[in-house]
């Protein structure tokens, strides 16, 4: 009803080879963070002196631990100097009424969208090291602020909860995602709706 | 949380509802269901609503009669709940709070809005009203949450410092006003904010018609869901902001490292607090703004947007750090200034005599000693006034120095010097005269043109307080003209001075030579106005000469002075090292400077000239003086320049630890330190000018309008005032250039200024001897609304010499005024201060204030200008909003008591604590 279109939200992400998979998993678990409606409690992790929500769920933890790794293997693979990767994260709704027309893919309807710029730095110097620390730290700091902004400002998109088990909503992290054909197969469906 | 609400809703809902109440079982209802599972209570209608979208309440067409009844009761269940668990979420996350078991024994958790944490009963009682109100019936007060961290629970050997961007230290209890001392005693404060707010938190809910009609028909299940948004990302953000960083870094030290733990405060935030509100306080001086805000997207509800808003700190890196060490640390860094002072106490420097005396009987107090750091910058400002004081100090020093100058005194004598030195240009001549004020007063009056004036004043007051009366009103009379001419034209030439500033090359070499020249020009200035008051005063005003304990000094001072600025500046510079080191000295120094002078009295004198003539007709329309001091200014400032150099040899020594001193406060001072070269060439310029075209008319005028004007001793003072005065009539146009600035607007003003001081001195005796703290406030007040207008007019100028002549003025046309005129004076240099603390920010730059507060004066007037957009906190504050802030300042000062006296003093001595004040200076000055 509500969700004419998806909303896609992009963040930009910097870090070095160390710091980087600890980085986008911050990333992940502030954004699943506010898209797990399932009640939960809270965690907190500290990474380069802030501190950032996460959510004490095994599946969601090993999801969130296997695509990072994914991530950094195929941005390590490009070898090159500043490698780059991307990481999408959807959210869908379960259309209980369309399930039986496209049978289960299209029971999930994407409503929401976030793609992950990662760009791998590989600082040479100990001066490059502690810049590219500052702007590491920063980066993050920022795609959290923006994501907590995000949330904010959208929800009249986000679909109702039909449900009091588990997550409402199912989610997915694609790694390096084509992203031609996840937009051609979600954009009719998200009209649908 | 749960447990309370029902009850009033039910009964409110039903007659509210539009459809019937069924019963109050449903009341019953709920309050269970929710206490049980607020969560699975809502979830049913989220799920409701999740097909239809928004139609969950309709959907249940069974229990429409119910429903509506539960509606009513759910949407103020969860109103309350967001109220509740927002403040449970807020607080939690800043201090440890005691967790709550149900009869289970378990653990009691809060799981509203999916967001499961710990429950806790501490907040109850606090929250009650939250808990029970029935929003659906529009009663939905705001909730207020403070999180503060309060130094009373501190112990008597800690303070507790923030570190600024650089790493510095600055005590938070001296940035609350309280006192140094008070941070380790924190009781004898009780009036006192010991609390400083780092986060404020609103939760409020909107106005209902602020947003679509729409959203308040939200269904609820959609209203919840997005309330779980909402507190996942106050959650989220609450950890992001600096207050959090503090609170997990002290929950890592070790238990016994000294740390001062988060305090929360709830309150009704429709209504006012009672407290002064900390939160905005600046605790060290940045350019970066002290708090930010954060609004989070409003949620929808049917009673309209539920908000969440918050103002923090944006620097939260506090500390607890032992007391001595602190201190250690300020006189290490902050209170270089006043290491200089010291050193320059030490040293002796020519103009700083005075000022190391003052400091120096400042310091002897323990607690004056933080409080000193201000209170020496206000002494500095004395000394930058305090060029009289220092005179007078150091008259009283040499001569009867312990009356005056004695610690006890040493306050009042700084409020005596704020209000002499306002009284010096306005009406405090009298107690100039009194004291050995004559021969000051004429140095303030010469010295006048920013700070060393009062100084001066506030030192002859006390001596001069005695055989003022009677001398004291001529010279009163005088001084206040001289003062407010001088105001005048210190305003004109702060304003040229701004405007040379600029655009010179000079400029650079000035703002140092200004920055370094006018703690030194302030210094030479007052100092040598002192000694040549006195010497003047002996030639000029013999009585003034008297009852200047250097009535040889003030006469020649007067001769010198008569010489022109330049004889002046050159005394000053003499007069400075005189006052430090000796007569002679400063004989010699003068001397010396008289040489330099001529020269630039040469040079300044076809300025001058011209400047005098356009003066002497100006003189009419201090404005149009400005104007011509503009000009002539910017011609003077070049002539200036150079002989500011040249002239400020001595000076620029003097100039040069000031502007160690100043260092910061010199960079502010840019601007200052333009004013300052201003008038230092000035001086000689007007000198020589005055001497070579007028010198002997000079005399006769200062001599003549002197006598008339004031008394003998008064007439040291109008000496000197005249010399400025003269300087100004015959230096007009030089004036401007700095000396100018200073003379002018003491001239200017002090023709004003005299008949003002005259009126005003009656009241200003009055006034002071009954109260100086009375009479800076009014002064303050005075100085405020006298540069409120005159800012307006004038704008920059309006700051520093506005203030003064504005002040000096509107003693003039008020018999309050006079007092006012102190308190200008005081203002002025305080204002001068602020400059220099702004430029001094990182130095310490009370203690340069201090000096600087003959600088400052300068500086301030140059400083005023720039100052003014520079430092736009501080200096509006103490600008714009002199009234304000100086009503603060003295508040303050009142409230301290004693210290308040001193701070008072300090204010008024500095006027750079004073300022912006004395709030905002004492912190920095820490």
């Amino acid at each position: 009803m509500e969700q004419r279109r998806r909303p896609e939200y992009h963040l930009d992400i910097f870090a070095d080879l160390a710091c980087v998979k600890d980085v986008v998993k911050a990333i992940l678990h502030t954004i699943f963070f506010h898209r797990y409606f399932t009640s939960i409690s809270p965690l907190t992790r500290d990474l380069l002196d802030l501190t950032l929500p996460a959510i004490d769920d095994v599946d969601l933890e090993t999801l969130i631990e296997q695509r990072t790794i994914a991530l950094v293997r195929a941005i390590e693979s490009t070898h090159q100097q500043r490698g780059r990767g991307q990481l999408v994260v959807q959210f869908f709704e379960k259309r209980r009424r369309k399930t039986y027309f496209f049978g289960k893919a299209d029971e999930d309807v994407c409503w929401e969208q976030w793609t992950l710029d990662v760009t791998l730095a590989t600082p040479r110097t100990e001066t490059d090291v502690l810049k590219v620390r500052r702007a590491m730290t920063k980066s993050l700091e920022k795609a959290a602020h923006k994501i907590i902004t995000i949330v904010n400002r959208d929800k009249d998109h986000i679909p109702p909860i039909t449900t009091t088990d588990a997550n409402p909503f199912p989610y997915q992290v694609v790694v390096n995602p084509k992203a031609s054909t996840d937009n051609n197969t979600w954009g009719p469906r998200m009209g649908i709706f | 949380m749960y447990q309370h609400p029902r009850p009033s809703p039910r009964t409110a809902s039903a007659a509210n509802n539009l459809q019937t109440n069924p019963t109050r079982t449903n009341n019953q209802r709920d309050p269970n269901s929710e206490r049980s599972s607020p969560y699975s209570d809502i979830a049913p209608y989220s799920d409701q609503g999740g097909d239809d979208g928004d139609g969950e309440m309709v959907g249940r067409a069974e229990q429409m009669s119910e429903e509506a009844q539960r509606h009513y009761q759910k949407v103020n269940q969860v109103i309350q709940n967001f109220f509740t668990k927002a403040a449970l979420t807020i607080i939690s996350s800043r201090v440890i709070l005691s967790q709550s078991f149900n009869k289970n024994g378990d653990l009691r958790q809060n799981k509203w809005f999916n967001v499961v944490l710990d429950d806790t009963d501490v907040l109850q009682h606090d929250l009650m009203e939250w808990k029970t109100m029935d929003a659906m019936a529009g009663q939905h007060p705001s909730l207020c949450i403070e999180v503060y961290l309060d130094i009373k629970g501190l112990d008597h050997k800690q303070s507790l410092v923030i570190h600024d961007e650089q790493g510095k230290r600055w005590d938070v209890g001296e940035a609350l006003n309280v006192p140094v001392e008070s941070t380790s005693r924190p009781p004898s404060r009780m009036g006192r904010s010991t609390q400083l707010v780092l986060e404020r938190w609103k939760i409020h809910v909107g106005d209902k018609h602020s947003v679509h009609p729409s959203e308040l028909s939200d269904p609820l299940p959609n209203v919840y869901k997005k309330a779980v948004v909402l507190f996942r990302s106050l959650y989220a953000y609450l950890r992001f902001i600096p207050a959090y960083k503090y609170y997990k870094n002290i929950a890592k030290q070790p238990a016994n490292h000294p740390s001062l733990k988060l305090n929360y405060r709830i309150s009704n935030g429709d209504f006012k607090s009672p407290r002064p509100d900390t939160l905005r306080i600046p605790l060290y001086p940045s350019s970066e703004s002290v708090t930010e805000t954060q609004s989070f997207t409003p949620s929808n509800s049917p009673v309209g947007p539920l908000c969440i808003s918050l103002e923090y700190r944006t620097n939260c890196e506090f500390s607890v750090d032992d007391s001595e060490s602190l201190l250690s640390s300020h006189f290490m860094g902050l209170d270089n200034p006043y290491l200089e002072q010291s050193s320059r106490e030490a040293g002796q420097v020519p103009g700083s005599l005075p000022v190391n005396k003052l400091h120096a009987q400042d310091t002897p107090d323990l607690g004056q000693a933080y409080g000193s750091m201000s209170t020496f910058h206000q002494v500095g400002p004395p000394t930058g006034t305090s060029p009289m004081s220092a005179l007078r100090a150091a008259r009283d020093m040499p001569s009867s120095s312990p009356t005056e100058i004695p610690p006890q005194k040493l306050p009042p004598n700084h409020r005596t010097a704020q209000g002499s030195k306002s009284s010096l240009r306005s009406a405090e001549a009298p107690p100039y005269q009194r004291r050995t004020s004559v021969s000051f007063q004429p140095f303030k009056a010469g010295s006048l043109s920013s700070s060393p004036a009062p100084g001066p004043g506030i030192p002859s007051s006390p001596g001069s307080s005695v055989g003022r009366p009677g001398s004291s009103l001529g010279r009163t009379a005088v001084p206040n003209p001289l003062t407010q001419p001088r105001n005048r034209t210190s305003l004109t030439a702060l304003p040229q001075a701004a405007l040379r500033a600029p655009s010179l090359p000079n400029e650079t070499a000035i703002t140092s030579s200004a920055s370094s020249s006018p703690k030194p020009a302030p210094i030479r200035y007052s100092s040598s106005f002192g000694h040549r008051r006195s010497r003047f005063s002996s030639g000029g005003g013999s009585k003034t000469e008297d009852e200047n304990l250097s009535s040889g000094k003030g006469s020649v001072a007067s001769s010198q002075q008569r010489g022109s600025d330049l004889l002046n500046e050159g005394e000053g510079a003499s007069s400075g090292s005189i006052k430090t080191d000796d007569e002679n000295i400063s004989d010699f120094l003068k001397l010396l400077e008289q040489k330099k002078e001529l020269k630039s009295f040469n040079r300044s004198d076809n300025a001058s000239r011209d400047a005098t003539m356009r003066k002497t007709t100006a003189q009419l329309s201090k404005y149009q003086r400005m104007r011509d001091s503009h000009t002539a200014l910017s011609d003077s400032l070049s002539s200036s320049m150079m002989l500011h150099r040249s002239s400020s040899s001595s000076s620029r020594q003097l100039s040069n630890v000031p502007q160690m001193v100043a260092g910061t406060s010199i960079s502010t001072a840019s601007s200052p330190g333009k004013p300052i070269s201003p008038h230092t060439p000035h001086t000689p310029a007007i000198p020589s000018r005055l001497s070579a075209n007028s010198i002997i008319e000079y005399e006769p005028r200062r001599s003549r309008s002197r006598p008339g004007q004031s008394s003998r001793a008064q007439e040291a003072v109008d000496v000197q005032e005249r010399s400025e005065s003269e300087d100004q009539a015959t230096n007009a146009i030089d004036i401007p250039n700095s000396p100018r600035p200073w003379n002018y607007a003491r001239r200017s003003s002090s023709v004003a200024q005299q008949h003002r001081a005259m009126e005003d001195e009656p009241d200003f005796f009055g006034l002071r001897s009954a109260s100086l703290p009375t009479e800076e406030v009014d002064r303050e007040r005075d100085l405020h609304r006298i540069t409120a207008p005159e800012l307006t007019s004038s704008g920059l100028f309006a700051q520093t010499e506005l203030l003064t002549s504005a002040s000096r003025e509107a003693r003039a046309t008020e018999t309050l005024s006079p007092p006012g005129s102190r308190d200008e004076i005081p203002r002025p240099l305080s204002t001068s201060d602020l400059p220099a603390k702004r430029g001094m920010y990182p130095g310490s730059s009370r203690g340069r204030g201090g000096f600087s507060s003959h600088g400052s004066s300068t500086s301030l007037t140059t400083g005023a200008t720039s100052s003014t957009e520079r430092q736009s906190r501080y200096n509006f504050a103490s600008r714009h909003v002199p009234a304000d802030d100086d009503e603060p300042l003295l508040f303050q000062m009142s409230e301290i008591g004693a210290g308040g006296s001193r701070r008072s003093l300090e204010e008024g001595r500095g006027g750079s604590s004073t300022g912006s004040g004395g709030r905002r200076g004492s912190p920095w000055l820490r």
